[in-house]
């Protein structure tokens, strides 16, 4: 999942780049306000701890093995902007010390990884950690890493990797696969944790609605689904969108994604894809927020403590 | 392991290691961005930028073969690609994908190689990285190396009871187990980091407060010869142990006392007392100075701690900057900081180690850095927290000689009665929490029966 340099195109590479710093500013910023100071060596020990977690080996079924990943696990214990930078730390030590991700690609890997990767784990976690909590810690471990795996996904096909639909499905199921072990093992690793000292794990759950929750869930894999499905088989969506009658004039741009990218002819093509990309996350984002406010007003309006009070008398 | 050859070669010296960090990091960044934009069909670009980075190579003076072996650890991700490519019938761009991934991961590579993690953050800060994360960084890097260890050491553990399976993964569970172990020795020593950085001097809100307030506290009151008073200690841990359960102790300009007593008897508990990192009931002076949340940096500043586990307390990149990290909390300037650190580490016999990283010295070597970062801070008071575990012979005799020459009052939690012997004028003996009895470390000894092992006649074959 970790993208070397190479691999993604310029406009790629440099549009997350760009949008990797401030984020993680912020998200740094973020953890050093409302971590107390014992967070700061906290964060790098645990970071240390992520790498040192993934030479253990857990067994599954056909003789192989799989290890944790530890971006959910992670938001558990430290919190979602914590967790970030932790996140974002590995990865810099990883792309420096171990070759394994790139220095330009760095933007990338830390949108995928420690940015949505960790926002995908927190939202299962937040609304479901009270009722639920072992479904949502699954849920948060599947999620951050099917996500981040959907997004290096798309952004290797926009940059034009060749992604036949064989090996785009391949890989899929590999990453389903791995999206379930690393649910399975970070919920063994919090029980392991929670055994040892409950106040370790900390519940960052806010009381919600489960529905709500389950929307939102449904929300965060549909973007990710929808996004690649976008960037590497257009055809999809040109398909769906011929159906609606949206694209009378069918866009050429599909078939050539900025396919070993030189710089004349990008930019039609380029800005119709991103604008495709943000009119359906704003779709989707739409539909979402008319099924939260329908379940809302399903949903009897919980009465404040002094009201129940006054009626009593 | 693979972190460590790299670190090893990032403090070698050659005409590229001694380049500016910054330089070095922008070459990369245009390096890296040329080798991007270059398209596959360019193959003698990629052979200019190969001959370029054998040139760098050879100016790094490290091992060629070593080098090209550790960036390949990027082609199974770029073969796999380069193969689906060359697959789908563009022969041309899988070369140029298998080409741009291995060049650019040897160019990372050799940047790493050839600057010390610490220079690298230092660079990163100027070009204002936040801090948050600059930090983290640097206490991962640190850490990388005594927790891969740990759990490597853990794996072997495992293994050499597997028993006739071969013991290739563990179940399930028990991996899950294994996880959960290492998580807690993580946070324990972060724990144990984050007071051996506040035993140093460190607050985040204070800035250079520390000096000021230590001014403030010297002197405020006439203490005669004690350096130390507790009077009637309590403590209760948050699960409910009672650790400390009523002390009384005083400690004398200059005297130097050995803390004997049981594991779990509430030694290092107390000890933390001296130093504010715990607050119990009842009364504890510092040189004159009640505990209090007020005089907590000055406090700091008076009594040092040296820690059991030195790994804790030696958090920063390297030995200078280790021992500097106190007096910098205490507000001096960075060059007054590192003179004086220089000093401190000449005087415990250190000062050939000024730019090593801790990773590299021998558990001798920390604690004598680790007591050089205290002393670093000009206490008054030495608390040495089980000071000769790890520690070989000759460098248990190297330690008391150390301990010997030092003018300050200090005292000795250990379990090693030559050593207290050695050093000790008063023995204290502490049980259930409690002061047990007091007087020379002999009388102490021959009371409760805390002969070491080869002095006693517990094994014998009658």
């Amino acid at each position: 999942m970790h993208i070397p340099d190479g691999f993604l195109s310029p406009p790629v590479w440099a549009t997350l780049d760009v949008l990797g710093v401030p984020a993680v500013a912020w998200t740094a910023g973020r953890a050093q306000r409302d971590a107390e100071d014992r967070k700061i060596p906290l964060m790098g020990v645990m970071g240390a701890f992520v790498f040192a977690a993934q030479m253990i080996n857990f067994p599954i079924p056909l003789g192989a093995s799989g290890h944790l990943v530890g971006g959910a696990l992670l938001t558990v214990v430290l919190g979602p902007a914590a967790a970030s930078v932790v996140m974002t730390a590995i990865l810099v030590i990883q792309a420096l010390v171990f070759q394994d991700g790139g220095i330009m690609a760095l933007g990338a890997n830390t949108v995928n990884m420690a940015l949505a990767g960790i926002l995908a784990g927190y939202v299962p976690l937040r609304l479901w950690g009270a009722q639920w909590r072992s479904a949502a810690i699954f849920t948060a471990g599947c999620l951050s890493v099917l996500v981040s795996a959907c997004l290096a996904l798309s952004e290797l096909a926009v940059s034009g990797v060749p992604m036949p639909a064989k090996l785009l499905w391949l890989s899929l199921g590999l990453f389903a696969v791995n999206g379930i072990l690393e649910g399975a093992i970070t919920l063994a690793a919090v029980r392991a944790i929670e055994r040892l000292n409950p106040r370790w794990t900390p519940a960052h759950a806010h009381r919600g609605s489960r529905a709500l929750g389950a929307v939102a869930v449904a929300a965060v894999v549909l973007v990710a689904a929808g996004i690649l499905a976008g960037s590497a088989a257009p055809e999809v969506l040109e398909k769906l969108a011929g159906s609606f009658g949206i694209a009378a004039h069918a866009p050429s741009w599909m078939h050539a994604p900025l396919a070993d990218y030189e710089w004349k002819g990008v930019g039609s093509g380029w800005l119709r894809r991103a604008s495709a990309a943000l009119a359906g996350l704003a779709l989707v984002y739409g539909a979402c927020a008319i099924t939260g406010r329908a379940i809302h007003r399903l949903k009897p309006v919980p009465r404040s403590h002094a009201e129940v009070c006054a009626t009593r008398d | 392991m693979h972190h460590v050859v790299v670190e090893r070669w990032s403090r070698e010296a050659s005409p590229l290691h001694s380049l500016d960090a910054r330089a070095k990091l922008c070459v990369l960044l245009v390096f890296l961005i040329a080798v991007s934009a270059t398209p596959s069909r360019a193959q003698l670009a990629f052979a200019a930028y190969a001959a370029l980075l054998l040139a760098a190579m050879a100016a790094s003076r490290l091992p060629l073969g070593g080098l090209a072996r550790r960036a390949a650890l990027v082609l199974p991700f770029s073969a796999t690609f380069a193969v689906v490519t060359w697959w789908s019938g563009q022969p041309l761009r899988a070369a140029g994908l298998a080409e741009k991934s291995f060049l650019s991961g040897l160019a990372a590579l050799l940047l790493i190689a050839t600057t010390p993690m610490g220079r690298f953050l230092g660079a990163m800060e100027t070009l204002r990285a936040p801090r948050a994360l600059i930090l983290a960084i640097q206490f991962l890097y640190r850490y990388l190396f005594v927790i891969s260890e740990q759990a490597q050491h853990m794996r072997l553990a495992a293994l050499s009871r597997s028993g006739a399976n071969g013991g290739r993964v563990l179940h399930f569970q028990a991996a899950a187990g294994a996880v959960g172990v290492l998580f807690a020795r993580s946070w324990e020593r972060a724990d144990g980091i984050y007071n051996a950085m506040l035993a140093r001097g460190f607050e985040k809100a204070t800035g250079g407060r520390g000096q000021e307030s230590a001014d403030r506290g010297q002197g405020t009151e006439d203490r005669g010869a004690e350096v130390v008073r507790v009077r009637n200690l309590h403590y209760r841990y948050p699960d409910g142990t009672q650790a400390l359960d009523g002390v009384d102790f005083h400690l004398d300009v200059g005297e130097c006392v050995a803390l004997l007593g049981a594991n779990g008897s509430g030694k290092t508990t107390f000890v933390l007392h001296l130093n504010g990192l715990l607050e119990g009931e009842g009364r504890v002076e510092v040189c004159g100075m009640p505990v209090t949340k007020d005089n907590l940096a000055a406090i700091r500043a008076k009594a040092g701690l040296v820690f059991q586990d030195s790994d804790e307390q030696l958090f920063m990149p390297t030995v200078l900057e280790d021992v500097a990290f106190g007096p910098a909390n205490l507000g001096l300037a960075p060059e007054q900081a590192a003179a004086r650190a220089k000093a401190m580490l000449e005087q415990v016999g250190m000062g050939g180690a000024l730019h090593k990283a801790p990773y590299h010295l021998s558990a001798g070597e920390k604690r004598r850095v680790a007591i050089a970062g205290v002393l670093a801070m000009q206490p008054e008071i030495l608390v040495l927290d089980e000071p000769t575990t790890f520690l070989d012979p000759p460098a248990q005799r190297g330690l008391a000689k150390l301990l010997a020459g030092l003018p300050q009052a200090k005292l000795l939690v250990t379990h090693d009665v030559e050593f207290a012997r050695s050093l000790a004028t008063r023995a204290v003996f502490f049980e259930h929490g409690k002061v047990a009895g007091e007087g020379s470390v002999d009388e102490i000894v021959e009371r409760f029966g805390w002969r070491p092992l080869g002095a006693t006649e517990l094994v014998r074959h009658d």
